[in-house]
């Protein structure tokens, strides 16, 4: 059997069991009182629900495409960018979890809004935090859609018949053409699309917060066992882990340009421990015309080496140089060949390479990896801007233990299952499950990755780097665990958008529409918005997924930070610390939130104003080295203190209905000056 | 300080952060300062950044030559002692932590406590 059909196969499976979840929780949500067990799960998730619903809704489809690309592009040093994970299971969900679950009892909280309104005694700051959630989540829904949209355009192309006759039928039917002309992109990423938002919204919205916890259950299951079983084929292709970190060590610098399924992979490989930069471009439009590939060699200020091809412009503004040409000008270069070596890589999957295909260019000069960058840190960035900057640099390393660990506990769609446990025993089982887990997925990608250096080129990853652990799979494994591996990245994004749409459908029924607009509506109007609000979520996220805005994907870099700056103190604080009052809740949303806009700015403004022909940065403000996170924390948390200090104590009934023994809370206080 | 009439899971939880709180710090200076020293091959500093604040680690700078993997592993000797290491000893403290130092609820408070829920939507 094919490793396509296999993927086809695997995904049918899913969605059987996807949807026959779905509508086991929809009977289950007849039963029962619907808000909490739609919003919820009626607080009564046990260990193995928690604990993979907590681990797959961590596990973004970043898991399984962006953290083994960056590990098999930059090699061991990734280990210290992921290590924060080692604690993330104690921090994330014991650092809150008794208190928090307890409290949202005590509040009769549903949501992380209802928690804050209610233990502030404050409408408006429970409107803030449904604000602030569903224009994080909004933003960040619209490229996981994105996401999915194109993992499943991938998955799909391999299915026998999908490209030769499916697609072709849908084109001639014309129902897709509103769609096609919105989205300007080809039929496979819309039907893609479709296929995805169909599936997530139609489980989640029918089948709520019970029916999301039980594929995350699937989902993290199968995910783990995939990853598990990939290490004895990868090991056994590469020789051991040992053989191949000594030859990615010993590797002389490299850099790969182009694709082999183009004909255009170029490799150079450095002749010199200096640091040598290359770059391929077009003649500047104020340079002489060039007629065939032009080689300039210079070392900077910094003492790089940097090679510069000049290619001459062929028709509609393409190169007009083959590969083959630019390999060949190189060579002739006595100043580039002090440096380099440029050549035609020999493939075994492509034996017919002869570097025919139009020369590739760089949008920035690249670097030379040598192997010691992939065994030691911080290695340096090898493309885009920044190209020889420090990957991993010491600030970062530190700000990492904080962007997993603490902003993990900060995120209301963590929090939010933390208030759905059954019991304190419950808790503690599945931290430790989760803990185990942790170590079993994200230990060995390290060491997967590493490794696949010694079985895939650079340049047979013909979408990138991102599908690294498919072509892993489908190279050493067999044609089920292949299947189960090309579908765990979509299984992936799905986990993490349904419980995001959870979120924003919560905020909007629970936080809006009921505590704000109408109280008093009746159950069934409850169920019927609840039921809509999930569905036009999706609906609305599809279509604003078929044509994103240019400049979406710097934006939801700041989400996470965002929601941890903006969430963690006023909870943290609410539950811990009895001084904490209304104005230092209001101080630490406030500056949490715009200390991370503010340090974020450039990375939402850099574009757009470049586009209007004002020049400014596009990368994030790192006061001193550290990342916008912690200072949007030390913000939110230094405020939160200072404002409840300066203020009067919070009312007596409201500490007591938080803080003491169950038999002297009492009943809810009034809230004062809703 | 405690008061008497404080609630047994706020204070219990409270204490568990802590020392959650205390393992995540132990982790972060362990793992970081390990590494830097131990498994980095450049130690800029740059002016302006935290780097700055290091003392000068050039005399640390690895080279492929000095590289190790202890016990046959394969992994880097800096990310064995530095990482692998200490997440094996997070799973130790992590089951510490869940089957002897967290303490449960008393099963009848949850209940209770679910009991007289109060449902502020409708003013209950």
């Amino acid at each position: 059997m094919t490793h396509e059909t296999a993927t086809g196969l695997v995904f049918l499976g899913y969605m059987v069991g996807v949807f026959g979840l779905a509508i086991l929780s929809n009977r289950l949500l007849q039963s029962k009182s619907f808000l909490a067990e739609y919003f919820l799960g009626s607080r009564g998730l046990g260990v193995w629900a928690l604990a993979f619903t907590f681990a797959a809704t961590s596990a973004s489809g970043g898991s399984f495409t962006g953290y083994p690309s960056l590990v098999y592009t930059y090699g061991w040093v990734v280990a210290i960018w992921i290590a924060s994970y080692m604690i993330v299971p104690p921090v994330t969900m014991g650092l809150l979890g008794k208190r928090l679950n307890q409290v949202a009892r005590r509040a009769g909280a549903i949501t992380i809004p209802d928690v804050i309104r209610e233990r502030f005694a404050s409408t408006g700051l429970g409107l803030l935090a449904s604000g602030v959630i569903v224009f994080f989540t909004l933003t960040n829904l619209i490229a996981q859609f994105k996401a999915g949209g194109i993992i499943l355009n991938v998955l799909l192309e391999g299915t026998p018949g999908y490209r030769d006759s499916i697609v072709p039928w849908v084109e001639g039917t014309g129902l897709l053409s509103p769609l096609l002309a919105i989205s300007g992109t080809d039929t496979g990423y819309v039907i893609g699309l479709l296929l995805f938002s169909f599936t997530v919204v139609v489980y989640t919205a029918y089948g709520g917060f019970r029916a999301v916890v039980w594929t995350d259950v699937m989902q993290g299951i199968v995910m783990g066992i995939g990853v598990l079983m990939l290490i004895p084929f990868t090991m056994a292709a590469v020789g051991g882990l040992g053989k191949a970190t000594r030859e990615v060590a010993e590797r002389p610098p490299r850099l790969v340009v182009g694709l082999a399924a183009r004909d255009n992979a170029i490799e150079y490989r450095g002749l010199t421990p200096n640091d040598v930069m290359v770059e391929h471009r077009l003649p500047p439009a104020e340079g002489p015309e060039v007629d065939a590939p032009a080689v300039d060699v210079i070392e900077d200020d910094e003492g790089r080496i940097r090679v510069t091809v000049t290619i001459p412009s062929g028709e509609g503004g393409e190169p007009g140089a083959t590969a083959r040409e630019v390999v060949e000008a190189v060579g002739a270069s006595p100043e580039a060949s002090r440096w380099v070596v440029a050549e035609i890589p020999s493939l075994e999957s492509y034996p017919e390479l002869a570097g025919e295909g139009s020369a590739p260019l760089t949008e920035y000069p690249n670097h030379l990896r040598p192997g010691s960058d992939l065994v030691f840190g911080p290695g340096l960035k090898q493309r885009g801007r920044g190209a020889g900057d420090p990957f991993h640099p010491i600030g970062m390393a530190i700000s990492f233990f904080f962007m997993w660990a603490i902003s993990g506990a900060g995120q209301p769609g963590t929090m939010v299952r933390l208030m759905a446990f059954k019991d304190s025993k419950t808790l503690r089982y599945a931290l430790f499950t989760v803990t185990l887990y942790f170590g079993c997925i994200y230990l060995p990608i390290i060491f997967l990755f590493t490794a696949a250096q010694q079985v895939i080129h650079p340049s047979e990853l013909t979408a990138g780097s991102d599908q690294i652990m498919p072509q892993l799979a489908s190279r050493v494994a067999p044609w089920w665990l292949a299947g189960i591996l090309i579908a765990a990245p979509f299984a992936a994004v799905m986990s993490t958008v349904d419980s995001f749409l959870l979120l924003i459908s919560s905020a909007v029924v629970r936080d809006i529409v009921q505590r704000s607009i109408n109280p008093n509506l009746s159950e069934k109007s409850v169920k019927v918005i609840s039921y809509t609000t999930t569905a036009v979520s999706g609906v609305l996220v599809t279509f604003m997924a078929l044509n994103p805005p240019r400049f979406l994907q710097d934006f939801i870099v700041m989400t996470g930070a965002g929601f941890a700056a903006t969430f963690l103190a006023p909870i943290t604080l609410g539950i811990y610390w009895k001084r904490m009052t209304r104005l230092g809740a209001w101080m630490a949303m406030l500056g949490g939130f715009l200390t991370t806009v503010i340090l974020f700015g450039p990375v939402m403004l850099g574009r757009p104003l470049a586009a209007m022909g004002i020049s400014w940065r596009t990368e994030e403000i790192n006061l001193f080295g550290l990342h916008p996170l912690l200072w949007g924390l030390v913000a939110s948390f230094g405020l939160g203190i200072l404002g409840s200090l300066v203020g009067p104590r919070p009312p007596e009934a409201l500490i007591r209905r938080y803080f003491a023994r169950p038999e002297l809370a009492g009943a809810k206080p009034e809230g004062d000056a809703r | 300080m405690a008061d008497p009439d404080d609630d047994p899971v706020y204070l219990d939880s409270r204490r568990e952060a802590l020392v959650i709180l205390l393992a995540w710090a132990v982790c972060l200076v362990w793992t970081v300062s390990y590494c830097y020293v131990n498994g980095y091959t450049r130690h800029d500093r740059v002016p302006g950044e935290v780097s700055a604040l290091v003392p000068d680690l050039e005399r640390f700078d690895r080279t492929p030559d000095s590289l190790t993997t202890p016990f046959g592993l394969g992994i880097p000797d800096w990310a064995l002692w530095g990482i692998v290491v200490p997440w094996v000893a997070c799973v130790g403290f992590s089951a510490w932590l869940c089957f002897v130092y967290m303490k449960d609820d008393p099963e009848p408070l949850d209940r209770g406590e679910d009991e007289h829920m109060v449902d502020p939507a409708r003013g209950a």
